[in-house]
């Protein structure tokens, strides 16, 4: 038992009278608590610390503080800042996921897969040798008749042995 | 069946829904409507005013940011006030763990004393000694009986119990507020004697 001191020796009389001065005791049982009161001076203490302790609370002053009222708007105030400087990604990607999962079953993402593959079949692949590539923006090479073979890359230019054509 | 009375105007769910259509003075007013409750909770249940700023700071922060999170618009003040329990039973747990964190209870009249001659500050004293006596659970009951009173059925779905859990628990803690208020109710010798022991217990 967790409070081993007992007030009455009846606590179904005890939990009467709790529930009487919660207003939730019937009216018909509440000659069964007067009737015990009458008798058991413990109960009648027990109702006298309870009414004691309902009127120390009810007298006790509890209002909020206006300073908290301040720092709960401030706060507020920065959640709202936070809230609106950080986009919502996960949101923003919802829309996209969710048409993805909704509109294209497995069988049509594999056709479509399969249509590419072929596609990419067909298609001559380019001639490599003599196209420029995105490096010959940046190295250039110019011959001359019989002079030297310069090696010309970007803020750089170098002499280089002659290589036979 | 007879239908469902019309609701007042500036209702809890309305202010509710316009906060969610982003109307920020609905939240302001929701605040100004429920803060008093849970400071008072909360103060009662940390026994710290300062720690109870802080939770209610917390608690509607928290509610203001997960908006999205209320399922039923009506349900606005038994969110928040979950919201701060669950707060509080933290902070409990972390002042059992760093004993450091808590207050120093306000001192206690003498027992010789009666309670109706006892000063505002020294009868708030009592309470504080009788609530400090309670495990978290049984004071839980008590405070929101006597100070936020609620019925048992709220108190059960505040608690997330059993009606049949509320009373047992109210039973008790009010058995052990009895017990340590006592000595201060019949100043008798006896009742002086019992107090160092009620003390010592507490």
């Amino acid at each position: 038992m967790l409070f081993p001191t007992a007030t009455c020796s009846d606590p179904d009389a005890e939990a009467l009278l709790y529930e009487y001065l919660d207003g939730e005791l019937a009216p018909a049982r509440e000659p069964d608590l007067f009737g015990h009161l009458a008798t058991c001076a413990d109960c009648r203490r027990q109702f006298e610390a309870m009414l004691a302790f309902r009127l120390a609370v009810r007298q006790e002053p509890l209002a909020v503080p206006p300073a908290l009222d301040q720092k709960v708007m401030a706060r507020l105030d920065e959640s709202r800042r936070r809230t609106h400087r950080r986009p919502d990604r996960r949101a923003d990607r919802a829309p996209l996921a969710g048409a993805l999962r909704r509109r294209i079953s497995v069988g049509a993402a594999m056709a479509v897969a399969l249509v590419a593959v072929g596609l990419a079949a067909l298609v001559p692949p380019p001639a490599a040798a003599d196209e420029p590539s995105p490096d010959s923006i940046r190295l250039a090479r110019i011959y001359l008749e019989d002079g030297p073979l310069y090696v010309i890359e970007k803020e750089v230019t170098v002499e280089a042995d002659r290589v036979v054509q | 069946m007879p239908p469902a009375p019309p609701r007042p105007p500036g209702a809890d769910p309305d202010l509710v829904d316009a906060f969610r259509r982003g109307d920020e003075f609905a939240f302001a007013t929701l605040y100004d409507r429920h803060k008093g409750a849970v400071y008072g909770y909360a103060a009662k249940m940390l026994l710290s005013k300062s720690a109870a700023e802080d939770i209610v700071q917390e608690a509607f922060a928290r509610a203001y940011e997960h908006r999205e999170r209320l399922v039923s618009a009506g349900a606005f003040r038994s969110w928040v006030f979950t919201i701060a329990r669950n707060q509080c039973l933290n902070a409990l747990a972390r002042a059992d763990r760093e004993p450091g964190l808590r207050e120093d209870a306000p001192p206690t009249p003498d027992p010789g004393t009666p309670f109706s001659h006892l000063l505002k500050s020294e009868q708030t004293a009592l309470v504080h000694r009788a609530l400090d006596a309670l495990p978290p659970d049984y004071r839980e009951v008590l405070i929101l009986r006597e100070y936020q009173n609620l019925s048992y059925d709220d108190i059960a779905a505040v608690t997330r119990s059993t009606v049949s859990a509320v009373k047992s628990r109210l039973f008790k803690a009010r058995r052990k507020t009895g017990e340590i208020l006592r000595p201060w109710l019949d100043p008798t010798p006896a009742a002086e004697a019992a107090a160092p022991a009620a003390s010592a217990r507490a």
